[in-house]
This record gives structure tokens, sequence and C-alpha cells, in this order.
């Protein structure tokens, strides 16, 4: 098996990004241009050059780490030969989501919007979609920080008439 | 420092930082309760849920439920690429078939191009009107039977047997716990389901059979444009073939786990990649000594020996408390076969097993890897393969 390539690192050529609040990380070019965002600022840029600072506006430092190993990781994944075990992907997975908030989830979800991977963000939104369905109304409030403005008397009436949807609800 | 500001205040109001496409994706995610709910949430949100590409319905049973679920969710103007209506029961009622048709008619006219419904019927197909079949490109269906009429072109002294209304439009289709069958009492005859799909590329056969009173000859899969086939304990007639023809196919995963897998037969497949076999005999058939044990290497060596001029060949034989034998002939390196046996015991019976598939797939090369073994002797390091020279 030919996949873990960390010793060749020597040779890979590093891109700086540049976090909203203005911490640089270096990263490994492969890794960068997984991100669309940083790709197209690169390609089609004739005057853009290897090594100029690119500024991520709406991505916080904070979730940086976490982001670029999603990317190195899954890059691995799709890259080994046989693909790995459905198990590994899994565990990977639900250790990267483990200790994060709600908050946490949906910060990243714009980042991942922002630096538009595909992969990252449907990840990410199924997470923030398995956190919330079959949750109660209250607590689908509480993850999207939603403020009620139905009076009562209506709240009452919609769930009357929409019976079907109400029922068999998870614990929140 | 400017740029920390947008942040700041994403947290004090993460809603009207989550912009509108990103909403609509989410609930997209979830079940149709779960996103009709956040109809509730307030009134900015009152018909967000509308907008969800996906409508996934999953049935208790409760007539009422169905009944308030098809007057609150089908008056909106919903535009979907999916739907997916599951009920969790067994049973066939009687109005099953009427609605399917109304759970079909509806999502085609909202725009799907992906329908998974395992509503039990007999007779799906038919159902599916002109306009499913320009424009469903996956279908999930099953439990149900399809059943069809011979094809007037058949000029052997077997009859083939094809058509149900072919969905032309259709790249994947997955067909779960279906009966094939046909119409008109012909004991021999060939069945021929797909090749009228022309534009099938992934097809998927899990837990389906041909009840085994039709002594089917052969099975044919030969789709104009199938790229991925897998099939997953398909019940046939012993003596029957499944008969695999494309030049397009790139990929064949066949997975079973009774005690008699497919026979199978390959022809143009030039194009194949990859084939994965896992075989997992269930624990009666090698418990039981003498001819349960022998009827199955001896079958499996019909299986395999279809294989005997494909390249690309993964073949994995996982036995109940006795290891697992695994095949990997490599594709890449063009005149060398090259066999990998991952032996967890050195028991004889599978060994045989072994030597039989082998056999059948023409090989020069064969190592063997004796891992458990080498534990038992105390020895940390791995047995080096050995090399056998097949005659």
């Amino acid at each position: 098996m030919a996949s873990s390539s960390s010793s060749s690192s020597t040779q890979v050529k590093k891109i700086t990004l540049k976090a909203a609040d203005g911490k640089h990380f270096e990263v490994e070019e492969p890794v960068a241009m997984e991100m669309e965002t940083v790709k197209s600022f690169f390609v089609g840029n004739e005057d853009a050059m290897k090594d100029m600072v690119v500024p991520l506006l709406n991505v916080s430092s904070e979730h940086m780490p976490a982001i670029l190993d999603f990317y190195r990781n899954h890059s691995e994944f799709r890259k080994r030969t046989p693909p790995p075990p459905a198990e590994e992907v899994k565990a990977f997975n639900e250790a990267f989501l483990e200790n994060k908030s709600d908050e946490q989830l949906m910060e990243m979800i714009m980042a991942a919007n922002f630096l538009n991977t595909k992969e990252l963000l449907n990840f990410l939104t199924e997470a923030a979609a398995n956190r919330i369905k079959n949750k109660s109304v209250e607590y689908v409030r509480a993850f999207f920080g939603i403020e009620n403005d139905f009076t009562p008397e209506e709240e009452a009436r919609i769930r009357a008439e929409n019976e079907w949807a109400f029922d068999g609800l998870d614990e929140d | 420092m400017d740029a920390t500001k947008p942040l700041k205040l994403m947290k004090t109001d993460r809603l009207s930082n989550l912009p509108q496409p990103l909403i609509y994706i989410i609930l997209s995610l979830m079940d149709i309760k779960s996103a009709f709910r956040t109809s509730l949430l307030s009134k900015e949100w009152k018909f967000h849920w509308t907008q969800i590409d996906s409508l996934d319905f999953e049935w208790d049973e409760n007539l009422n439920s169905l009944i308030n679920f098809v007057n609150g969710v089908f008056h909106h103007p919903l535009s979907l690429k999916r739907v997916r209506f599951h009920t969790k029961t067994n049973n066939q009622l009687y109005f099953y078939e009427k609605f399917l048709k109304v759970i079909t008619s509806y999502a085609v006219s909202r725009g799907a191009e992906e329908l998974d419904t395992n509503i039990i019927t007999t007779l799906p197909p038919p159902s599916f009107g002109k306009q499913c079949q320009n424009q469903l490109k996956t279908l999930k269906l099953g439990p149900c039977t399809i059943s069809s009429t011979p094809t007037p072109l058949s000029t052997s002294t077997t009859t083939t047997y094809n058509s149900w209304n072919p969905l032309v439009s259709l790249t994947t289709l997955q067909l779960y716990k279906v009966k094939f069958c046909h119409n008109l009492f012909d004991l021999k005859c060939h069945f021929d389901f797909f090749s009228s799909f022309l534009n099938l590329e992934n097809l998927s056969l899990i837990d389906c059979f041909v009840p085994d009173y039709w002594e089917v000859f052969d099975f044919k899969i030969h789709a104009p444009r199938l790229v991925c086939l897998s099939i997953s304990n398909f019940s046939i007639y012993e003596l029957a073939r499944i008969v695999i023809s494309s030049t397009t196919l790139k990929l064949f995963n066949l997975n079973d786990n009774s005690h008699l897998p497919p026979l199978l037969k390959m022809k143009n497949c030039r194009s194949l990649e990859m084939v994965n076999i896992d075989l997992f005999p269930p624990p009666a058939t090698l418990a039981r000594t003498g001819t349960f044990k022998e009827g199955y290497i001896y079958h499996v060596f019909h299986v395999t020996e279809a294989l005997r001029y494909l390249n690309p060949l993964r073949v994995s034989c996982t036995f109940p408390s006795k290891g697992k034998l695994f095949l990997n002939r490599n594709t890449q390196v063009a005149n060398i076969k090259f066999v990998e046996l991952k032996v967890k015991e050195s028991e004889e019976d599978w060994l045989l097993v072994a030597l039989f598939i082998l056999r059948g797939l023409g090989l020069d090369q064969l190592a063997v890897k004796l891992e458990e073994m080498s534990k038992q002797m105390g020895s940390g390091d791995q047995l080096a393969p050995m090399e056998l020279q097949l005659d």
C-alpha cells in the first residue's frame, strides 16, 4: 500500500492562507487547491504568484486546523487503493464532529460555503440535518437561534392543522 | 481589527448569517416531517420548507396521517429532484398499487428525477407512464414482482422474455427483493429484463429472485451502457446462469451468503476494470460434513469458472469461524496472474476450495499467506508468502 506520504513533503510547495482574523496558515499546495475559492484565486489569474497570501475573509482561524485536517484526510482516502474501509472514513468523520458545538458547526458550514468545497459542505450540512431532524420545534429554534414571533394561538392552530408532522419526535 | 467583526456578529445572530440556500440544503437532507415542522419556527420560516428539493416521507401505516400529509404537502408548488416514500409495513394493502401511481405521478409532475419507494405491489412497471419514461434517472424499487410477456422476436426454441415498459432515461436502477417472473406458463425460458434500458449505467439487484419453478436457462443482463453491476443474494434455479454481456461494464460486484451462489457467464465484458466476489456460505453448509461442503466447493468452482479469462479480479470467501480466503489478481501488471490467499487457520477444507477456485482461474502463480498460523506457532512475524507452482 503506497498511502502515507508524509516523508516526501519537502518537495511540496506551500501556499499561505490568511484567515479572517489575520492569522496565517502555510498549507501544502494540493490541500489548498481542494478549496475552489483558493484555486480560482490562482487559476486564470496571471498576476497571482504562488507565494502570494490568499485572504479568506469568512473563515475564522479557529476552524482552519480542523478544516485543513478534513481536506488532508479525505484527499488521502480518495487516492488510496484499495479504497479505505467505510468504518475508517466513518470513524474519522465522527471524531471530526465530536466536541463541535452547534454554533461551531454553523460557522464551519459558512466557511465551507465560502471556500466552495462540495465535499466538506455536504458533510457538514448533513451533520446539521442529523442534529435537528426528529427534534421538537423548540429545539430547532434554539439550534438556529430563532426568535419565535407566532402568538401562542397561531402556533396552536398550525400544530392542530398539521398533526401528521408532529408525532413521533425524539427527546431533545 | 476590522476582520473580527463579522465573526462576532455571527455568534450573536447565527440565523441572519446562514444564507437561505444553505438553509434549503439542510432542510432537503431531512425527512418531510422534520422539514415541515420548521414552518413553525417563526413567520420568516413559514415557507422555507417549500424550497426543499428532496421529499422523504416515512409512512407509519396510519391512514389519517397519510391523508393529512398529502393534503398538507401536495398543494404546495414544490420543485423536487428526489422523492422517497417508504412504508414500515410488510403488508400489501389493496390500495397500494393505486397509491404508487399517485406518488409516481406526483413526483414526476414536480420534476423529480429520482424515485425511491418500497410500496409493495405486484405489477409496478406498467404503472410508470410516458412522462416517467423520459424523466426518471434513478429508480429504487421493491419489494415487488416484475412480470413480463414474451417478445415476438424470439427465434430459438426457448422463448425470451423481456419488456416491462422500459424507462429510457433511467441511469440508475436498484431493485430490492424483487421477484422476476413472466405471465405465460412456459417453464423453459430466458429472462431479459434490462436490455431495453438504453441509458442504464448502474444496476443493483439486492435479494432478488426468480422462483425456482421457472427452470430459467439464462437470466440475461445486458443493458447497452451498463457500467456498474452489483448483485447480492440472487436466488434462481440452480442450473440457471446469470449471463452478463456488456462491452461497457467496468465494475462487477457479487455478494452471496446462500449455500448456492448463482452461476455466472461473462460475455464481451471488454472494459471490466474490477470484479469483486464476496462469498459467505451459511454455517449450516459447512457444519454438515460430506456432501454439503463438497457441493459448495464444487459449485463455487463453477461460479468462478466463468471468470477464468478476466484479468481484474478479487474473490473473497469468508467461512464462518474458519477464516477468509482472499484472491486478488492484479490488473496493473499484464501477464502476471497473482493470487494471495489470506489464511487464518490451516483448514484443509477451504484450501480445497481455494484450489478448486484457482483451477478455474487459470493462474500461473500462487502465494499463500498463513497469518493466524504463524501466531499460533508463537512467532510474532508473518510467514513469508509461499509460492506454489500450479500445473
